[in-house]
């Protein structure tokens, strides 16, 4: 059980997906303008990582080695649409809001990763497990990111207003050049508040 | 034919598909550590992009949307794009090393980019018709290679530069990417304005 409990914390943040990895970087810019967007991405993408392990893991020895990437794809693309037909029924103001990037999750590079790492070698209940503490770290990231970008950009904290009167909100931050300095900004915070991060492991040093 | 311009030159520049509509942006930053990489990636999405579209259209045009299919949009734009990307793979491989430097298997980084998916779903949402689609398609993928040059060359910079600690790798070329794409924020509205 402490094993799990580490495993928790080092999800959120020793090996955050997003803050510490560098993964999943197109939604975690793209929608964390406000912290709606960012909560329901995070959760959707919860949602269909880990319904997909499940499927992965119980069909994974029928799936050719070759056609394993192409395989799990196809597996993850099947919960993308089941989850853009059941917002599109009854949240169609959330499948409005992603756009795109509903679709997009898709080719997430997390949920790839996690469907390979996770739902590979080990049972069904583990692989709930390890999928549940990836996209927990996701979740988290994402709102950390959206809160920063929301209160920044436009004063307000999930649509209450915080800083009105006091700061005059800056746009920048809602924009996309905007997006790129915060996680940049909150990858450098994270790095220093946690010093035994190996760098080696994120896209910026391949 | 300005109207075909004004979508190449927006997908161009102002709504850049990864500094501006922020797509693909793991593969720009992974593959923009090397001029070679950079130009590797580049061409690769470019030849991806364009041949799916080309593809994608009529399928989602004539064949998914009168049967009411719509829903199967995504996983028929995936099917297509990932006979490309192996397609785009062989290609470039058989011209050699030039490519090596590409980060992990091309076929990989290709499937998972989320700027070649995006643009058939960016399309497909829009209306365009053929020729407004084969515009925005060339325009986005041109996009993608211009940024991840530029990016490139930017990387370069910092690579010999004193950075904070806390600040190397992943962080600094993050808040790099935010100059970058501040640069290319200048563009919008220009399109519209240049081929009146």
């Amino acid at each position: 059980m402490v094993n799990k409990e580490a495993r928790l914390t080092g999800g959120i943040l020793q090996r955050n997906p997003v803050l510490v990895l560098g993964l999943g970087l197109t939604p975690a810019l793209a929608l964390t303008t406000t912290v709606r967007d960012a909560f329901w991405m995070g959760l959707i993408t919860a949602a269909v990582l880990i319904c997909s392990n499940i499927v992965i893991s119980i069909v994974r020895k029928a799936i050719p080695e070759r056609a394993r990437t192409v395989g799990y794809l196809f597996i993850i693309i099947g919960f993308v649409t089941i989850a853009s037909l059941l917002l599109a029924a009854y949240a169609p103001r959330i499948e409005t809001a992603l756009g795109v990037f509903l679709p997009l999750i898709a080719v997430n590079y997390l949920v790839l990763l996690g469907a390979d790492g996770f739902a590979q070698e080990k049972g069904i209940g583990k692989s709930i497990v390890d999928s549940f503490l990836a996209t927990v770290g996701f979740l988290f990231a994402l709102l950390v990111i959206g809160s920063v970008r929301e209160l920044l950009g436009s004063g307000t904290w999930l649509g209450h207003a915080v800083t009105a009167g006091k700061i005059t909100p800056f746009g920048l931050f809602k924009t996309a050049p905007g997006g790129f300095f915060i996680v940049g900004v909150l990858m450098a915070l994270v790095r220093k508040l946690t010093p035994s991060n190996s760098e080696k492991e994120d896209a910026g040093n391949v | 034919m300005s109207d075909y311009l004004v979508i190449l030159f927006g997908a161009v520049f102002v709504e850049n598909i990864v500094l501006a509509k922020l797509l693909g942006v793991y593969t720009f930053i992974a593959s923009s550590k090397s001029s070679k990489a950079a130009n590797g990636m580049g061409l690769a999405v470019v030849l991806t992009t364009i041949a799916a579209t080309v593809i994608s259209y009529p399928v989602q045009t004539y064949l998914l949307a009168p049967r009411g299919l719509a829903y199967l949009n995504l996983l028929v734009f995936f099917v297509i794009v990932a006979v490309m990307a192996k397609l785009a793979e062989k290609l470039l491989s058989s011209y050699a090393d030039a490519f090596d430097q590409v980060p992990g298997n091309l076929f990989a980084m290709l499937l998972t980019n989320s700027a070649v998916l995006g643009v058939s779903i960016l399309f497909s949402s829009r209306a365009y018709d053929f020729g407004q689609a084969l515009a925005f398609a060339i325009g986005a993928a041109l996009g993608y290679w211009l940024a991840i040059v530029v990016f490139c060359g930017v990387r370069g910079r910092i690579a010999n530069a004193p950075i904070p600690a806390a600040f190397s790798g992943m962080p600094i070329t993050l808040v790099a990417a935010a100059l970058v794409s501040l640069s290319f924020a200048g563009f919008s509205g220009v399109a519209e304005g240049l081929f009146k």
